[in-house]
């Protein structure tokens, strides 16, 4: 018991940290892929801190009030369900509770508290944002689900610890070479989860001011921030699990987890954004048809 | 002596009349009542002294002559006991309806007197000729009553009347001729002993002549111009008088035309009928839509008279007839209202009856002839059967759309239209008393839900969701009247559908279950649309159920087609895509908590039929359980986009509706333990979180008074609870955990996997994403976002409508955290179903094992609810007390924003969405729906060609069917 | 529909970690990108992989809730004041303006036009001053040092002096202002 609640501890500071600095590292990326020096390495630190100690700041309502509180859960939640370090009894933290349907749609949780306290906001562009959010959501979440559901039926198993077993006899075993087109519909959908360009049209600055959070101003975006942190790192240790193996030891699941947040970030810096309805399209047209080529093959 | 002044007083009524008024109005309406009810005095104690009141044996009969000699030169007379109980009738409706004449046309009084004793007179001859001479008083009457009233069309339908009634004589003396040359009687049974030529020829005279008379098809044309052109007292007479009293004297000689076999009168009704149904549907006034509704009963009596024999014969004519009169007598009193008054609300519910009646509603007496009569059919002639059940269904569509288009016109004081209301009340009376008497065939001994933890959960869920619809009634806005009288006994029928033993109960308990809440419905303000496209929807699936039932005889337990017609009845109901129109027209028409109880409770009836068609026929799994899962999932994914991009509340919910009733259908079409387990499992989830919205969409409108997502949003400022309750109510039914609505998912998709249906699998887990899609519309154009200074005054809503939202969400919660509390009475009931296949879930405390997955709702709950506390304790001790500002103050390039409404974004919500579908040909299920009725406007207005308004046409088209009838007899033998 | 409450006066109560906090702050200066006068064309400069802002933790943000610094960029016409005033009080504190621009100080070439602020800090409280006409972005980057130099020593407090004396900037602001339409506070 109490090494379980080490263990959750563990997970989620390491999950802050290590997707604060994934930030970091990300903005650094970036900018040296535009010839930039680029921020330091610690910034998204700086900006956490500063976030949490301005002396201000206002709120819309309950639901505004909530929202970020919602965010957070929601980001633990998953993480909670997503087995850490493959081998390591207490590092599967709560999954054994829920199997990879539970996760599709816990996965929501956060998504729909901080929708709701955008829309609490009364900002226009807050809630354009999530119209906008929600319907790009929809779409990418249809080759996701077909390519976890070829995988998990590939596999005879719906528990995620089951999915990563599997994956434990080498390289080779690995999902993402088991199910390549799965799995390749499933990393184009990592994309909009991600927020990355050419689908970052939920927190577009040109147009809606960096959307949903567009009225959180201090605390509460800093509790957005960490949330968002947390959340991200979550979505990368549960596409690790299903499609590179898993991770054997901390170490791996950092190389892991990086490389994976490196594909987003690359990808993310060379392309312009696609307007919605194109996203969209594209979203049901192209991850949507390779995921589904597994599908069929499963099901022969 | 009674027995001559039964039928004649009368006439003598109507000399004392003709000399009577114009001096003295009052002195002669004093004399026709006198004898009027001396007359039914008389009637009445024949009827008793025939023993007619227990309905069971009508064939009791007195003969007696009248006037000198023997017949012809005498009146012969037969009074049967059936013939009594109509001639109480025509007594009534002459007794309620004279006051009218005899205040605008005094004159008329003794033409009224003459047509009930040519009325009385035809129903009871016996002799042939004794009919011509009471035929010729009949029409003459009606010739002179129709001239003599202020209507200005009043003489295209005279004569029409006279140009047929002498056609008619021409052709009936021909007949009598012929007859008496040949046999040397004139008395009916004289009819039998005909052989040859002669026989042929006289069939083919007088079947000419009934046909004609009873405006049968396709000889229709005449009495449709009559009933449009005649003022609505004459025709409500006529049809309560010499309408009925041709349609069973018809019925007395038809039996006994020396023409081979009677089948062909039942094919001639039986094709009539659903030709002339269909023109009807094409038809605009009252006069006319009834004159159609004629001629459908006119079609039902040769249908009866070619299939069915003996006392069934006559029971079955005379309940028709003389309650589908009646009803038509109190429609044409009611259709065309004379003055403008103000009707304080029960004209919709006094038109309902008799519409209901002709539409063979139960209880009403019309039902009960019916299902006997479509019963026998059923098994003995099955096309002539289906003909007659697509006719009555056409009947009803052009009878519910009249009663839509007319009850809101009726302006008029309650009760100052005696005759209308008589009627009515006549007609129910007389429903209980024939309900009492054949209260015998229903049963509730055994169910036909044969597992008892099924049968309680489905009492409870339906006793539930009524009770927690009742508080909200009381809360009504603008014109909406008072809907809870109909509610309950909805509600009440519905809680009783479980315990139905056989398939009449079943049937019985369902039709009033659904048109006491289309009464309910069309309470509403504006309501009327919603009600009619719900009464059509229900009617249809009516009659698909009751020729299920009927096919495998009365009860459930015939697989194949018997079981198919009744799952496509279910389908209706649940609104299956295609038939999903009639919840998008009701929901949002009815008024109040009514949508609460239509989608959250009383669709759940349709689920109980699925559920009871797959345990009685197949033993669970029904062989079009795949079809039928991939109908749920199309239909899932369709209501969820539409509801994406509905502009109303109501109007969201309601596809919403349609969307989740999908994941009904997949789970029952699995025919798996772990299908029906979520399949049980999302009905009774869909039953509570459809309720608490629908209440909570009926605690908006009563607050703000509308539902169009363009004049909300921002009301969390105002309805902080309804929002609490709705909120959980929509996290839920996105199947976010840990909230109720993922044990349903959760246990569908593990079905679907199990069973290797993939594809029904993606598509149903699509359409749960795009539920977010309208999850967030619904939450966002109501309650947040900016608050509309328009609703600045309200409140939050009434605890009549809070206490039933807090019990459900409350419930809600309950089963998100203990799942295992509803799954340890489902599963072992699920798994003792020998039809199911599959493996059930094992239950193990809190955790749920399939094969391939696992669940722990319990500790998902847990950690929730840990997680939030911390991060909640953490989020209140870091000091952080942030300024609440106005809803205007929000960072707008520094701008102040205009105003609420222009910040509010509502309108064109998923815009983008719409633009990415656009790519998909634009199939609304309403322009198919569109094209369906277009193409049976266009096969009516063909058949309705024939009826060109001239009285020539008519004349000729006797001939015609005259001639043909000869060919085919002729050509027959 | 707005705020009617005055803005607490802050104390000067003793933050805890106020130093690594005054650190923090001085290293992640948010920019609010709202170009308010002819200057702004100097700050987009900032952002190109020349002049690099980001590796001094500077970024823009599109709205004020998230920012901490204003740019008042070059002159500020008395019709653009309103805007300004709205959105330098949405800021959340602490916050710091920045005025580039000789206009800023003194009225610059504007001095006698009937509708440019000559003296920008009667108005709003400036942090810091960027010389120039128009300063190049290695004087607004100056700026930007100078300011976290400031914030580090725990002297920019302009946002500290606006609060308390609200009532002398509303003062001046109305005398500006003839038709203020604004509400009394705007958060």
């Amino acid at each position: 018991m109490l090494s379980n609640i080490m263990s959750i501890l563990l997970t989620v500071v390491t999950a802050l940290v290590w997707g604060l600095l994934l930030g970091g590292i990300s903005r650094n990326v970036t900018a040296k892929i535009h010839g930039r020096v680029g921020p330091r390495v610690t910034q998204n630190f700086i900006d956490l801190w500063k976030l949490f100690r301005k002396t201000s700041s206002i709120h819309h309502g309950g639901m505004f009030w909530m929202a970020p509180l919602f965010r957070i859960t929601g980001a633990i939640a998953v993480l909670l369900m997503v087995p850490v370090v493959v081998g390591h009894n207490i590092n599967y933290n709560m999954s054994f509770a829920g199997d990879i349907f539970l996760l599709l749609y816990i996965m929501f949780f956060g998504c729909l508290g901080m929708a709701l306290g955008a829309g609490n906001s009364g900002h226009p562009y807050s809630v354009v944002a999530i119209s906008r959010g929600l319907a790009q959501m929809s779409s990418y979440e249809l080759s996701f689900s077909i390519a976890v559901v070829a995988v998990a039926v590939g596999l005879h198993t719906l528990r995620i610890e089951g999915i990563v077993a599997a994956q434990q006899a080498g390289v080779s075993s690995w999902n993402i070479f088991r199910f390549p087109f799965a799995s390749a519909g499933a990393l184009i959908a990592f994309l909009p989860m991600q927020m990355a360009y050419p689908f970052s049209i939920v927190l577009a600055p040109q147009e809606i001011p960096i959307g949903p959070p567009t009225e959180y101003s201090s605390r509460f975006l800093s509790f957005m921030f960490s949330g968002r942190a947390l959340f991200s790192v979550a979505k990368l240790l549960l596409f690790v699990n299903l499609f590179f193996g898993g991770a054997s030891s901390w170490m791996a699941l950092f190389v892991k987890t990086f490389l994976l947040y490196m594909y987003a970030i690359v990808v993310s810096s060379v392309f312009p954004r696609f307007r919605t309805e194109q996203s969209i399209k594209f979203l049901w047209l192209v991850p949507t048809t390779l995921a589904l080529v597994d599908l069929v093959r499963v099901m022969l | 002596m009674v027995k001559a002044l039964a039928v004649f007083l009368p006439l003598l009524g109507a000399f004392v009349n003709a000399w009577l008024p114009g001096k003295h109005p009052k002195a002669s309406r004093f004399v026709s009542y006198i004898i009027l009810t001396a007359g039914l005095g008389f009637v009445v104690m024949l009827s008793l002294q025939l023993g007619a009141w227990n309905l069971e044996d009508l064939s009791d009969s007195v003969i007696f002559h009248s006037g000198v000699g023997v017949p012809p030169l005498s009146i012969n007379l037969e009074i049967t006991a059936g013939g009594t109980l109509v001639a109480i009738a025509m007594y009534l409706a002459v007794i309620f309806s004279i006051h009218r004449f005899a205040l605008h046309t005094p004159k008329s009084q003794p033409l009224i007197l003459a047509m009930l004793t040519a009325s009385l007179g035809l129903l009871f001859a016996t002799d042939i000729f004794n009919s011509f001479v009471f035929l010729e008083i009949g029409s003459i009457a009606t010739i002179g009553l129709t001239a003599a009233s202020k209507c200005g069309s009043r003489w295209e339908a005279a004569i029409k009347v006279a140009l047929v009634s002498g056609l008619v004589t021409i052709l009936y003396l021909l007949a009598v001729a012929v007859l008496y040359r040949s046999t040397g009687m004139l008395t009916l049974q004289a009819l039998g002993t005909l052989t040859g030529g002669s026989a042929v020829l006289v069939s083919i005279l007088l079947l000419t002549v009934i046909v004609t008379e009873l405006k049968a098809f396709p000889l229709t044309g005449w009495g449709l111009d009559f009933y449009q052109g005649a003022s609505s007292n004459v025709a409500g007479l006529y049809s309560a008088t010499w309408s009925l009293a041709v349609l069973m004297w018809a019925a007395r000689v038809l039996p006994l035309l020396p023409i081979g076999n009677p089948i062909i009168y039942a094919w001639i009704g039986a094709g009539g009928l659903v030709l002339s149904q269909l023109a009807g549907l094409r038809a605009g006034s009252a006069g006319r839509i009834l004159g159609y509704s004629t001629s459908a009963y006119a079609s039902l009596l040769l249908v009866a008279a070619g299939t069915l024999t003996g006392a069934f014969y006559t029971q079955t004519v005379l309940i028709l007839m003389v309650f589908s009169s009646l009803a038509k007598f109190s429609l044409f009193m009611l259709g065309n209202p004379w003055k403008n008054r103000r009707w304080s609300g029960y004209g919709t519910i006094l038109m309902l009856a008799p519409v209901l009646l002709l539409a063979g509603i139960p209880p009403l007496p019309v039902f009960w002839a019916k299902f006997a009569f479509l019963g026998y059919l059923a098994s003995n002639f099955t096309v002539i059967f289906y003909a007659v059940l697509a006719g009555l269904f056409l009947e009803a569509v052009y009878l519910f759309r009249f009663w839509a288009d007319r009850s809101e016109k009726i302006q008029l004081k309650p009760f100052s239209k005696p005759s209308a209301t008589a009627g009515v009340f006549v007609i129910l009376i007389a429903a209980v008393w024939i309900t009492r008497l054949l209260w015998t065939q229903l049963d509730f001994s055994g169910s036909i839900v044969t597992s008892s933890t099924l049968r309680v959960i489905f009492h409870v869920l339906f006793g539930a969701g009524t009770l927690l619809c009742l508080p909200g009634v009381f809360n009504r806005i603008g014109s909406e009247r008072n809907y809870w009288f109909w509610l309950l006994i909805s509600g009440a029928s519905l809680t009783l559908l479980p315990a139905a033993g056989n398939g009449i109960t079943f049937y019985i308990l369902w039709e009033i279950s659904a048109f006491a809440a289309v009464v309910g419905v069309s309470r509403g303000s504006g309501a009327r649309n919603g009600a009619f496209w719900y009464a059509v929807f229900a009617s249809f699936s009516g009659y698909l159920l009751l020729a299920g039932i009927l096919l495998s005889r009365g009860s459930f337990v015939m697989a194949g087609l018997p079981a198919l017609l009744m799952t496509l009845a279910a389908l209706v109901k649940l609104g299956q895509f295609g038939t999903h129109l009639w919840n998008v027209r009701t929901y949002p028409a009815a008024p109040g908590t009514m949508p609460a109880y239509l989608s959250g409770t009383a669709s759940k009836a349709a689920v109980l039929l699925l559920v009871a068609v797959a345990l009685n026929a197949t033993g669970g799994a029904l062989p079009w359980g795949r079809v039928m899962a991939w109908a749920g999932a199309l239909t899932a994914l369709a209501g969820a986009v539409l509801a994406a991009l509905a502009p109303d509340y109501k109007k969201l919910l309601a596809y919403a509706s349609v969307s989740q009733i999908g994941y009904i259908l997949v789970g029952l079409g699995l025919a798996s333990i772990l299908g029906w387990t979520a399949a049980i499992y999302h009905t009774i989830h869909h039953m509570i979180f459809k309720m608490a919205l629908f209440l909570g969409a009926a605690s908006v409108l009563y607050r703000t008074g509308t539902t169009r997502f363009n004049n909300l949003g921002g009301l969390v400022k105002k309805m902080p609870l309804t929002f609490a309750f709705t909120l959980i109510a929509v996290i839920s039914f996105a199947g976010v955990p840990p909230l109720a609505g993922f044990g349903g998912k959760w246990l569908l998709y593990n079905g679907l996997i199990e069973a290797g249906w993939l594809p029904i699998l993606i598509v149903a887990m699509f359409a749960s994403v795009v539920a977010f899609l309208y999850s967030y519309r619904l939450l966002h154009g109501v309650f947040l976002g900016q608050l509309s200074p328009k609703n600045a005054h309200a409140k939050e809503a009434p605890l009549t409508l809070l206490l039933p939202q807090g019990l459900l969400a409350a419930s809600i919660m309950v089963l998100g955290f203990k799942p295992t509390l509803l799954l340890n009475i489902l599963v072992p009931v699920l798994k003792a179903i020998p039809g199911l296949s599959g493996l059930a879930p094992v239950i193990q405390g809190d955790m749920v094992l399939t094969t391939m997955g696992t669940w722990n709702a319990w500790m998902v709950g847990i950690m929730v609810m840990v997680v939030f506390g911390i991060a909640f304790v953490f989020y209140w001790i870091s000091g952080h007390k942030p300024k609440y500002v106005g809803q205007l103050d929000i960072g707008f390039a520094g701008e102040m924003p205009p105003s609420a409404d222009e910040v509010h974004y509502s309108n064109n919500f998923y815009r983008p969405y719409e633009r990415a579908l656009a790519f998909l040909p634009r199939i609304h299920a309403e322009k198919l729906f569109h094209g369906v009725s277009k193409t049976f406007s266009m096969l009516g207005d063909g058949v309705r060609m024939l009826f060109t308004g001239d009285g020539r046409t008519y004349l000729a088209h006797s001939l015609l069917f005259l001639v043909l009838l000869f060919v085919f007899l002729n050509g027959g033998m | 529909m707005y705020c009617n409450q005055p803005p607490k006066k802050p104390g000067d109560k003793k933050e805890v970690l106020q130093k690594i906090t005054n650190m923090a702050r001085a290293n992640s200066l948010w920019v609010t990108a709202y170009g308010t006068g002819c200057g702004s064309i100097e700050l987009r400069p900032l952002g190109t992989s020349r002049f690099d802002m980001e590796r001094f933790g500077i970024a823009m943000r599109p709205t004020p809730r998230q920012a901490d610094v204003l740019i008042i960029s070059g002159y500020l016409a008395t019709k653009t004041l309103k805007r300004v005033i709205r959105v330098y009080e949405q800021i959340q504190d602490p916050k710091y303006i920045m005025a580039l621009g000789s206009c800023t100080i003194n009225g610059g070439m504007y001095f006698d036009s009937y509708n440019t602020l000559n003296v920008l800090d009667k108005y709003l409280p400036v942090d810091v001053y960027v010389m120039g006409c128009m300063p190049r972005p290695e004087a607004i980057i100056d700026g930007f040092s100078l300011l976290m130099k400031k914030i580090k020593e725990g002297r920019a407090v302009g946002w500290k002096h606006y609060r308390e004396n609200l009532d002398y900037y509303r003062e001046n602001q109305k005398q500006i202002i003839k038709n203020w339409d604004l509400p009394d506070y705007n958060w």
